[in-house]
């Protein structure tokens, strides 16, 4: 097979899969992020300020392990950017291998009608204070500044760079087409605007302000990006795995009342242009979203792709026939299990779930720390879908 | 380049509309909106960061 054939025989594995037909062989995607890094014997701030290092790192992942589709390719932690203005939310320690990140509100509570009235305004002057102390107390210079804008270019550089070469000599499929993008103002606000606790706050504590700064969130984040899926070519991107990504971390504060009311209006009109649109979306909802389930339920085969990170993938099954999945390899048996305990759960996973396609391999987390998994059985599973 | 400031760039809109005009950006001068929405688009990123 020369590369373009490769690369389309791997996006083929992941389309049949999420249409319930059955693949040549079930795929197996990668959902390492920082753990690579350590893989390859770098620190973390060596290979996350250093591009080139990131495109050895990334290089040699594929070429230790050999899977059809890496969905990190060091993207998630793009801290030359925010440090161009001296400061970052990630906190790096190279001793113990780990990348945190600090939640930390840019909008209190009594702000929310603030935030509502402008949400340009509220980001540029007090969102952007939070963040960075030179904004803050004024220092800020447009040096600063355009530092700043080109450390994104060199980002976006190296994006479109290690895309090509994993592309063109790896002979991978991208992950997901490029596609509009609309970002939930619920999730939004649980990310970065108002925090974990903060949200929780709101959602009990004036209410009115609450909704009010989402519907002004909304219409600038979430909006623009559904409306460009709306204009989007029906029939999917068969060059790439999927059409689309949801990932969402907001549902593992929320009842079902709150559920319904802030959040699954936008899921379900995001789904419901999919579904028109016959393409195929990765939901990642992080946690547990079996709770959410019954949601999911009337959806058509080929539209979601679940990847849980928590609940149970044979449940998962059972109780949504319609939805295919992306996952079962837990994280934990990777790191503490043996090669051949590895294989055993890869083997049962591809018979039980996979046998007439709508089963895809990969981890149940991002794979970030050290001991989140042993190099060997990572190789032992590798090899084993390969021959599959 | 700083010796060229004028205005408070902390302050919106002025600290946009400074920002838009005098930074290098791969966006024509002749267009001042797409200029903006460009500088903005990093607004974003930084506050997500």
């Amino acid at each position: 097979m020369t590369n373009q054939e490769l690369r389309q025989y791997r996006a083929k594995l992941f389309r049949d899969a999420s249409n319930f037909v059955k693949p040549d062989r079930v795929p197996h995607m990668s959902f390492f992020v920082t753990w690579k890094i350590l893989d390859a014997g770098y620190k973390l701030s060596e290979a996350m300020n250093d591009y080139d290092i990131m495109e050895k790192v990334v290089r040699r992942h594929q070429e230790e392990y050999g899977f059809d589709c890496i969905l990190e390719m060091g993207a998630r932690n793009a801290i030359r950017i925010p440090m161009a203005l001296g400061a970052c939310s990630y906190y790096i320690n190279d001793e113990a291998g780990t990348v945190n990140f600090k939640d930390k509100a840019i909008c209190e509570h009594d702000e929310l009608t603030e935030l509502a009235q402008d949400v340009k305004k509220f980001f540029w002057e007090k969102g952007m204070s939070r963040k960075y102390p030179m904004w803050a107390d004024g220092t800020v210079t447009l040096t600063d500044v355009q530092k700043a804008l080109d450390e994104r270019t060199l980002f976006m550089e190296y994006m479109g760079r290690i895309s090509k070469i994993m592309s063109e000599e790896y002979a991978l499929p991208p992950y997901a087409a490029p596609k509009g993008y609309g970002y939930i103002a619920l999730d939004f606000m649980f990310n970065t605007i108002r925090g974990i606790r903060g949200l929780s706050i709101d959602m009990r504590k004036d209410t009115g302000a609450l909704e009010a700064a989402l519907d002004a969130v909304n219409a600038r984040y979430f909006r623009p990006g559904i409306e460009m899926l709306k204009k989007a070519p029906v029939g999917p991107d068969l060059n790439a795995c999927f059409d689309y990504d949801l990932t969402l971390l907001c549902h593992t504060i929320l009842n079902q009342k709150q559920f319904d009311k802030y959040l699954w209006p936008y899921m379900k009109e995001t789904l419901d242009v999919l579904a028109e649109k016959k393409m195929t979306v990765r939901l990642f909802m992080e946690g547990s979203s079996k709770r959410f389930w019954d949601y999911l339920k009337d959806y058509p085969k080929g539209l979601i792709v679940m990847h849980p990170e928590q609940d149970d993938v044979f449940e998962i099954r059972k109780e949504l026939p319609n939805v295919a999945i992306l996952g079962g390899m837990p994280v934990s048996l990777l790191g503490t299990g043996t090669k051949e305990q590895c294989v055993e759960r890869a083997k049962a996973l591809c018979e039980e779930l996979g046998k007439d396609g709508g089963f895809m391999l990969t981890q149940d987390k991002m794979v970030s720390f050290r001991n989140d998994a042993k190099p060997e059985n990572v190789k032992a599973v590798c090899e084993y879908m390969r021959s599959l | 380049m700083d010796n060229e400031k004028k205005v408070d760039i902390t302050k919106y809109p002025e600290g946009l509309e400074y920002l838009a005009e005098h930074l290098q950006l791969p966006v024509p001068i002749e267009d001042p909106e797409a200029r903006k929405a460009y500088v903005f688009g990093l607004i974003d990123l930084l506050v997500r960061q």
